[in-house]
């Protein structure tokens, strides 16, 4: 790389000089020089998330039991859904550049508003995840209160509608104490399994139950969980909300940005000679796509 | 010496009208506040860090006193001992992230960077003010944490202590750590956008002719320092936003009571502030090969050498950041590894300082204030970089860890390298940026008087943390009173040769001479712009040579400066 | 709708629609192979066979999306540095954390032992001038 580009015959044509800054030589400096920054800036952004998948791979490598069991708390569908929408989201960006480039505004505009819209339904999935979390108690480690076990098995499930008034748990392998439901799980406790229609159950719970057995036996071989509920499971929750939680503020910073890009895009002020930033900002919507990308495999298909 | 008409070709061939520079392109304050121009920036980041500089001398004051006394000349007893942990908290803190880290790329990389390089901005302007901003912002946050409560955990904020210190303080109080520590993540952006347009500007901007091996060394230092900036900062940003969430939302990830790492912590920690110690002594090293050069009239020996020692100092400056956990907790394995690795790092330093002696040799040696500077930084940074090999041996850095063997080792390399290279880069690139010169004889009474102070503060800290004296305590056992009563009245010396550099620096500014074109005969090409620069620079790129051949200038007695010899033709490198 | 595949006014390359879309086809398709890879169990390698579908996911996003593949060669080294120093992070981390992870877990199980005062003062006589040895430099290194 010794001289700079001279694009000596190319006229400096009406509509691209008002966007060629003064210490540039050629709209294709500036492009190279913009993208090789944006490159850089994003070198940052997947180091950034670096120190969250380094907490991850070392608590789960040191502790494997801890993501084996607290993520079937995760429902995968939803965050199968996630992907897809992403993913798609992706490809309306990079077909939103391409469309600037070759000056189609009516299409561009349509692609910045389609992946807008893939942007807002992963953030209301994250929502409503989000709101099971919080229902159901499993927050990070400071607030990790959890009343269910995984697959939604509430305390009425185990002891019966008398909840905390049954003195004497009706199942075999249930729960020892009420102390399994309240504040970080740190003593062994057994999650219970269902033998089919013992005496003295619920109906409600063995059908809840039969029909989890199913839903795990349609997901994947493993065995539903049937150990003592390991020590300090709230750790994956910590790091589940850290991850995500700094997924999703990019999802809405590229949001924000996106909707601008919109904006400008909207009133023409994009085309062949001038797409730096449509391009930009669709090179930090596909890293926030990479980083789901990973994510996804990672908190919720572990096996 | 013979007169010699200045020719034009030094400003490309147009004549500049005299009055008319960046200082005086644009008057008023917003024309400040929302310029562009990357030498007034250059400028803004140059007042605000030695502004900073000034508030964490003034910490280190407050250490320095409370210390003459074995049982504490200020802060007596336990319920104010904690001001004393604030005290060498914020000196840290300050001197790192407020003084350090931004100050040679921001102040005197920003202004010379381009006019060095011959282009006329860095790629991103607005995002070279955004970057200012940041520092700004991060710096009233910092102020801000002090104001309402204060900070003590040490510049380092090691976990647990962090997360659980001052909670149950009142009000505002309770979140002085979250201020700081947001405050630095700002500054810690402020860095990486410095960085990204650095390096941008040297991929994009060079004029035609300026190959990678046809820039000056101090570009080079730079390029090394901004890969470091963009790799190493977000990791810090990282670590930092991790602590805010520990603290407010109990998130655990460093927390033993909720089944956390603390260690862990370190290791984020390290993994930038081991690199953020070569973003301090890269640049400075960039200031010594030009400042050796010029003042030494000889082309710089080893070019490549150094160029390419200065990438590998950046790589392997990544490779060794468990030295600094040496005892606290990390796997024997991971600990050789980190201290053999260390033993690497080395080289690359020690490279350059032969290569600048080298370039000594059989030099014509000027001594100006500038190679002053220089030649205190060879002396105070070979010893810092010595006992640096002490610290990194296993073995004998279990005796001296969180000793004052340790500070003496990191203010030899952090004070006696980059603030004597700052200085050194202050006084060479004054008349550049101001256009007057300062004093000669006050200049290097300063400089003097700095060196004397600066070892009779730092050295007997060796001798007392070999013998055992702990880092970060508010009193101490009689017996190292010698050394602590020495340390106190070295520290007030430096006071006098600051203040000193101070008047005699602000006092050029309106009673100095004007300076010429190119007072130091360097051949890089901000000598070739006049003195201030123009608004952008040069109306045309200007022709490119060796940075280092300085045999076509001569004296001019008329403008007190060197001009090209218009006999000669430049010399075509290969 | 143009279709030029070659430098659209010397800016930049333009990328065609058949590859977003075979692009786009090819990630949803390895998004299904992820979550039906969870069927089988490989064992210890169930961790390694959905890193190595993620893997290539990315790449396609990288390469085709991101448009590296037509980019200037610097913006790829630019990428792959950034990995090599994520590796380096993460690999060296995670080794210490669980070369001293059984450190951590014996913590409640073994007794830390009160250092020895007797014997610290027959041993090492240089120390002896100092008066009382300092406090906590016996028990390093353990």
């Amino acid at each position: 790389m010794t001289t700079v580009a001279q694009e000596s015959h190319e006229p400096h044509e009406h509509g691209n000089e008002e966007h060629l800054a003064h210490h540039w030589d050629t709209p294709k400096q500036q492009f190279d020089a913009g993208k090789l920054g944006i490159w850089l800036f994003l070198t940052t952004e997947i180091l950034l998330f670096s120190g969250l998948f380094c907490a991850y791979s070392v608590y789960r490598a040191n502790h494997p039991e801890v993501f084996e069991y607290a993520h079937l708390y995760l429902n995968k569908w939803l965050g199968a859904v996630n992907t897809i929408v992403l993913i798609f989201s992706s490809l309306t960006m990079a077909w939103g550049v391409r469309a600037a480039q070759l000056g189609q505004k009516k299409l561009l505009v349509t692609l910045l508003g389609i992946t807008l819209a893939c942007g807002g339904v992963f953030m209301c999935v994250k929502f409503v995840e989000y709101k099971d979390k919080w229902s159901h108690g499993t927050l990070w480690a400071g607030e990790y209160h959890p009343h269910v076990l995984p697959g939604g098995v509430t305390k009425a499930d185990v002891f019966g509608p008398g909840g905390a008034a049954a003195a004497t748990p009706t199942l075999p392998n249930a729960p020892a104490t009420q102390k399994a439901f309240d504040g970080p799980i740190f003593e062994g406790s057994t999650v219970a399994r269902a033998p089919a229609g013992p005496a003295g159950l619920s109906a409600a719970w063995v059908e809840k139950e039969s029909a989890r057995e199913e839903h795990l036996s349609v997901r994947d071989t493993e065995r539903p969980w049937t150990g003592p509920v390991p020590k300090n499971t709230q750790i994956f929750f910590s790091i589940y909300f850290l991850m995500t939680g700094l997924h999703g503020l990019h999802v809405l910073a590229g949001m924000a940005v996106i909707g601008w890009i919109m904006l400008r895009a909207s009133r023409g002020e994009f085309g062949p000679k001038y797409f730096n930033p449509v391009d930009f900002v669709g090179l930090y919507w596909h890293v926030v796509d990479i980083v789901w990308i990973f994510l996804f495999p990672l908190l919720y298909l572990i096996h | 010496m013979t007169t010699i008409t200045p020719d034009l070709a030094h400003s490309g061939g147009v004549p500049v009208s005299a009055g008319d520079n960046y200082l005086t392109h644009g008057r008023g304050i917003a024309s400040w506040i929302f310029t562009l121009d990357h030498k007034r920036i250059g400028v803004m980041y140059l007042v605000s860090v030695l502004s900073a500089f000034f508030l964490g001398g003034i910490f280190a004051m407050v250490i320095r006193t409370q210390l003459i006394n074995p049982n504490g000349a200020i802060f007596t007893d336990q319920a104010h001992f904690r001001y004393y942990n604030e005290m060498f908290t914020l000196h840290g803190a300050v001197m790192i992230f407020l003084v350090l880290i931004p100050g040679i790329p921001g102040a005197l990389g920003n202004f010379v960077l381009p006019i060095m390089l011959g282009a006329k901005d860095v790629a991103f302007p607005r995002l070279n003010l955004g970057s200012y901003y940041l520092y700004v912002s991060g710096a009233l946050l910092a102020i801000l944490a002090i104001v309402v409560g204060g900070v003590e955990t040490g510049w380092t904020f090691y976990t647990p202590y962090s997360v659980t210190t001052d909670v149950d303080k009142l009000g505002l109080g309770k979140h002085a750590v979250e201020f700081m520590v947001f405050g630095v993540f700002l500054l810690g952006f402020s860095s990486i956008f410095t960085g990204m347009n650095f390096i941008v500007t040297m991929h994009k901007l060079r004029p035609p002719g300026m190959t990678w091996f046809r820039m000056p060394l101090f570009l080079w230092a730079i390029y090394a320092t901004s890969i470091i900036q963009v790799l190493a900062t977000p990791v810090l940003g990282i670590t930092l936003l991790l602590l805010i969430a520990e603290r407010t939302l109990k998130v655990g990830i460093f927390n033993p009571a909720y089944g956390g790492d603390p260690v862990l912590f370190q290791h984020f920690f390290w993994f930038y502030s081991h690199p953020a110690v070569y973003i301090m002594i890269l640049p400075a090293m960039g200031i010594m090969s030009e400042v050796i050069a010029t003042f030494s009239r000889k082309h710089i020996f080893g070019y490549k050498f150094i160029a390419l020692s200065s990438i590998a100092i950046a790589i392997i400056g990544f490779l060794v950041w468990g030295h600094h956990m040496f005892p606290n907790g990390q796997s024997t394995m991971l600990a050789t590894i980190f201290s053999f690795l260390t033993m690497a790092v080395a080289i690359p330093s020690a490279i350059k300082v032969w290569n600048w002696l080298a370039t000594m040799y059989r030099g014509s040696i000027d001594l100006k204030t500038p190679m002053c500077y220089a030649m205190g930084f060879l002396f105070l940074f070979a010893i810092g970089g010595l006992t640096g090999v002490f610290l990194g041996t296993l073995s004998v850095d279990v005796h001296l860890h969180d000793t004052y063997f340790v500070v003496a080792h990191f203010h030899y390399v952090m004070f006696g390298g980059t603030m004597m290279g700052f200085l050194a880069g202050i006084h060479y690139w004054w008349p550049k940026i101001t256009g007057k010169m300062y004093n000669e004889t006050l200049g290097r009474i300063g400089c003097v008087l700095v060196f004397i102070g600066f070892n009779l503060t730092f050295f007997p800290q060796f001798i007392m943390g070999s013998h055992g004296m702990p880092r970060r305590y508010a009193t101490y056992l009689p017996e190292f009173y010698p050394y602590h009563i020495m340390s106190s009245m070295g520290a007030y010396i430096q006071l006098i040769g600051f203040l000193l550099t101070a008047a005699y620096l602000v006092h050029s500014l309106f009673k100095g001479p004007k300076a010429p074109r190119n007072p130091w005969g360097s051949a890089t090409l901000e000598w070739v712009c006049q003195t201030p620069p123009p608004h952008d620079n040069f109306k045309t790129p200007p022709a490119v040579g060796d940075p280092y051949d300085m045999s076509m200038l001569v004296w001019d007695e008329r403008t007190g400066g060197y001009v090209r010899d218009p006999n000669r033709q430049p010399q075509v490198e290969h | 709708m143009s279709t030029e595949t070659h430098e659209s006014h010397g800016v930049a390359h333009v990328m065609p629609m058949k590859v977003l879309i075979n692009i786009f086809l090819a990630l949803v398709v390895l998004t299904v192979v992820t979550v039906g890879a969870t069927l089988f169990d490989f064992g210890p390698y169930n961790l390694y066979v959905a890193m190595a579908i993620a893997v290539v996911k990315a790449s396609l996003v990288v390469l085709y999306f991101m448009h590296l593949r037509y980019d200037n060669p610097f913006n790829s080294i630019v990428f792959v540095g950034c990995l090599v120093f994520v590796s380096l992070f993460i690999g060296l981390s995670l080794t210490d954390t669980t070369q001293y992870q059984h450190k951590m877990n014996n913590l409640q199980a073994e007794k830390v032992a009160a250092p020895n005062v007797e014997k610290m003062h027959e041993g090492g006589g240089s120390h002896e001038e100092h008066g009382e040895p300092p406090a906590g430099k016996g028990s390093l290194g353990n």
